[in-house]
């Protein structure tokens, strides 16, 4: 049962071919046929001589567009068209006069001539053309390779030139990750049917000869691989089309498989050279996309790395100073405690209180930004009000701290998408921030409103803006001071303790709500001081 | 039970630090202290004597956590529970919340805050009348008649809409207690609108418009955030 099927298939496929070849063969009677009619219709005024006048042109006519075995068979066509209608005795096919024989007998050979001269330029015209196609392919080709584009955009790209210049019913890179085994569908391109099951295979075989399959009409490796299917009764005109092996500095990158004609012709060397080239630069784009990918992942790891050091160089200020603070202080207390007075004794736990809170402060940014960095924090999304954040980040500050912050809205707030303990942690650590680095008892000011869409009524978002009064921000730090561990020039006058990780914190988690931050100075018109500001967007994409 | 005598506290964790630290702190302050460092032990405690109230880590050792220590110890007993959890362990919280305990606390935490949480946690169950049966409430300026369901702010009576009412009676009647955005939306919308937790957002934000001096900086509804909200009647 399923071979009959495989046979209708064939069936189904040799059609379309055969039905080309028929209609190539219609050209030559039909221009015969037509030159004879209008010999017929122009006989008044014509010779039966002059007959060649007409049929040299169709002759020719022919070579041009059907080559010359057409252009052949329509000259011996029109010869005897000649002879049977315009040559006397009319009607039959003898002649009368010697004359006739050696003007028919001319006739024919100035038609082969002219034929096979046309026929030959014509050819080379379209040869000449099929070059320069190719020759611009190729230049395209690797002018894009040499260009900075993905290895994905550029196989598109390649599979469309071979689907234009060899007629590719479809063309798909298959890639090979590591062993030859592994072979993933990359990309496939104007395949419109599915796959043939036996493609993968081919693909494989292929890869582990590390030759072509599929070229020329009987390739033992193909029938070697079809046997291996066990699929014996598939048809040399059946094949699925050719599979390229594609190494790049004797790796495996993967398989280049273009999908037959839909006529059915096999490629030529032509097309065969130009698929081997084009497989060439899928390779070294595939190539160059695995170096890119390793390159990206040495650099992860560099960066890690640096992460670990700058980690280690932070414990051993910001953590050992509180710590050695709160040790010595806990110590004097237990040894002198009772000797001392109580408002030292005071003083003295006042101090490891507060060590204590810098302590945890640091170890919390430390854990949160370490979980945002390693994904294991992801924002958890709903409708929030971002005035509602800001009261939370307010009542996480001390009282005093409270007083100083100013905090006003502008107008109506539209709920946003945000992760609410987030965004509170952004806010406090922008005002805990603000009141740090500006001089003790002023103001900071705190200013939430909305944003519209460019020139909408609707809204894109809301802003908060956070300001200080303190020196700023020195100029060219306004980026770097998002950084892991970055210190401000300005922060290290005077006694102020940070951890270099609030503001790197913000970042990870303004980044992970699409939305932006960023820090200037006032403008020098206006009070001096530092202005962060925030922005999400109103929704978060799915 | 008398007013005289300590009021006993069952404190479980399993870092002994934390425990002598939380003992001395809450022995300082009058009460009794009792300890435990699994969840079997905690269990075991409680049943043997019956404490006042219970502070509960989330994480503790042989595979019976706080959650589920709280699960079984709401199956035979109202006793205050006081959460004490890590950061980044936010479901973990607010499902303790929602399986009925009372309070939490993040680590690392201030013995002002503890005191002050066990404190209001105590009174809740020790006033003369229980609060969810009172027909009135009043705190500051603010007054409710939960009698007639209405709400007046100095005397004057507050125009509040009906689910604004019943929004601000569960705070009430929990007063100084965590609810969870799921226990207000299952209370006053029902069980099908639990997860809306922006609806309940906008109704908040206009009860706080009715009833607070200064509805950028709430100072009776609270938002306890991540987890839902807090009447406050302490300062």
């Amino acid at each position: 049962m399923a071979f009959t099927q495989q046979k209708q298939g064939a069936a189904l496929l040799l059609a379309p071919s055969s039905l080309h070849k028929a209609a190539e063969w219609c050209y030559p009677p039909l221009l015969a046929a037509g030159a004879t009619l209008l010999f017929r219709l122009l006989r008044s005024i014509l010779n039966g001589e002059d007959a060649s006048l007409l049929y040299l042109p169709v002759v020719i006519v022919c070579a041009h567009l059907r080559g010359f075995r057409a252009a052949a068979a329509c000259s011996i066509l029109c010869l005897m068209c000649w002879d049977f209608f315009f040559l006397p005795p009319y009607y039959t096919f003898r002649l009368y006069h010697w004359h006739d024989a050696v003007t028919l007998l001319i006739f024919m050979l100035v038609a082969l001539l002219t034929a096979w001269t046309t026929a030959q330029a014509h050819k080379n015209t379209q040869l000449a053309l099929a070059r320069e196609a190719e020759l611009t392919t190729l230049a395209a080709a690797s002018e894009a390779l040499s260009q900075e584009v993905t290895a994905k955009d550029l196989l598109a790209q390649l599979a469309k030139q071979l689907q234009n210049l060899c007629g590719a019913s479809h063309c798909i890179v298959f890639e090979s990750r590591g062993s030859p085994a592994a072979l993933s569908l990359e990309l496939a391109l104007g395949a419109a049917a599915p796959l043939p099951d036996c493609s993968l295979q081919l693909a494989k075989t292929a890869l582990q000869h590390g030759t072509p399959i599929g070229f020329g009409e009987s390739s033992t490796l193909w029938n070697n691989a079809l046997h291996m299917l066990q699929q014996g009764s598939l048809q040399s005109e059946q094949k699925t089309g050719v599979y390229v092996p594609l190494y790049a500095d004797k790796r495996a990158a993967g398989v280049l498989h273009v999908g037959a004609r839909p006529d059915g012709l096999p490629f030529s060397s032509q097309h065969e050279r130009v698929i081997l080239t084009l497989a060439n630069y899928a390779a070294v784009a595939l190539a160059r996309d695995v170096l890119a990918q390793e390159a990206a992942e040495a650099e992860a790891l560099r960066e890690a790395d640096a992460f670990k050091n700058s980690l280690l160089s932070l414990v051993s200020h910001e953590l050992r100073s509180p710590l050695a603070a709160i040790r010595v202080s806990a110590e004097s207390l237990l040894l002198h405690g009772k000797k001392w007075k109580p408002e030292e004794q005071q003083n003295s736990l006042r101090s490891i209180n507060r060590e204590a809170v810098r302590l945890s402060r640091l170890v919390n940014n430390l854990l949160d930004l370490s979980r945002l960095e390693s994904g294991a924090w992801k924002p958890v999304c709903d409708w929030c009000d971002l005035a509602e954040i800001a009261a939370s980040a307010l009542d996480r500050l001390s009282e005093e701290e409270a007083e100083r912050v100013v905090f006003h809205t502008e107008g109506e707030l539209p709920f946003v998408q945000a992760d609410y303990l987030q965004i509170v942690l952004v806010l406090s650590n922008l005002l805990e921030n603000a009141l740090k680095y500006s001089p003790p008892a002023s103001p900071v000011y705190l200013i939430l409103k909305a944003e519209h869409k460019e020139g909408e009524k609707e809204y894109a978002g809301v802003s908060a803006q956070v300001r200080d009064c303190g020196p700023g921000i020195s100029p060219g730090e306004e980026k770097p001071i998002f950084e892991k561990f970055y210190r401000g020039k300005n922060q290290k006058q005077g006694p102020v303790h940070g951890t270099g990780l609030g503001l790197a914190l913000c970042m990870a988690i303004v980044q992970a709500h699409h939305g932006r931050i960023k820090a200037e100075n006032m403008p020098p018109e206006q009070q001096r001081g530092a202005l962060f500001t925030l922005f999400l967007p109103r929704e978060q994409p799915h | 039970m008398s007013t005289h005598a300590k009021q006993c506290i069952l404190v479980v964790d399993d870092e002994p630090e934390i425990l002598r630290a939380l003992r001395a702190g809450l022995m300082a302050q009058g009460y009794e202290v009792e300890t435990a460092v699994s969840g079997t032990e905690a269990l075991q405690k409680a049943t043997a004597h019956v404490p006042d109230m219970i502070i509960l880590d989330m994480v503790l050792p042989d595979g019976m956590d706080g959650l589920e220590v709280c699960r079984r110890l709401r199956e035979w007993s109202q006793m205050p529970i006081l959460i004490l959890s890590a950061l980044g362990q936010e479901r973990q919280k607010v499902a303790a919340l929602d399986l009925g305990a009372d309070d939490y606390l993040t680590k690392p935490f201030g013995m002002d805050e503890l005191t002050a949480r066990v404190r209001a946690a105590l009174r809740r169950t020790h006033a003369g009348t229980p609060q969810t049966e009172a027909p009135l409430f009043e705190w500051e300026n603010l007054k409710i008649d939960y009698v007639r369901r209405l709400a007046f702010r100095s005397r004057q009576e507050l125009k509040l809409t009906p689910l604004e009412y019943d929004i601000l009676r569960f705070l009430t009647r929990n007063a100084d207690r965590v609810v969870t955005h799921r226990a207000i939306l299952n209370d006053v919308w029902g069980i099908e609108y639990s997860e809306d937790i922006q609806l309940l957002r906008v109704h908040i934000g206009h009860l706080r418009q009715k009833i607070e001096e200064n509805p950028a900086r709430p100072r009776l509804i609270v938002t306890e955030p991540g987890v839902g909200y807090r009447f406050k009647t302490t300062r």
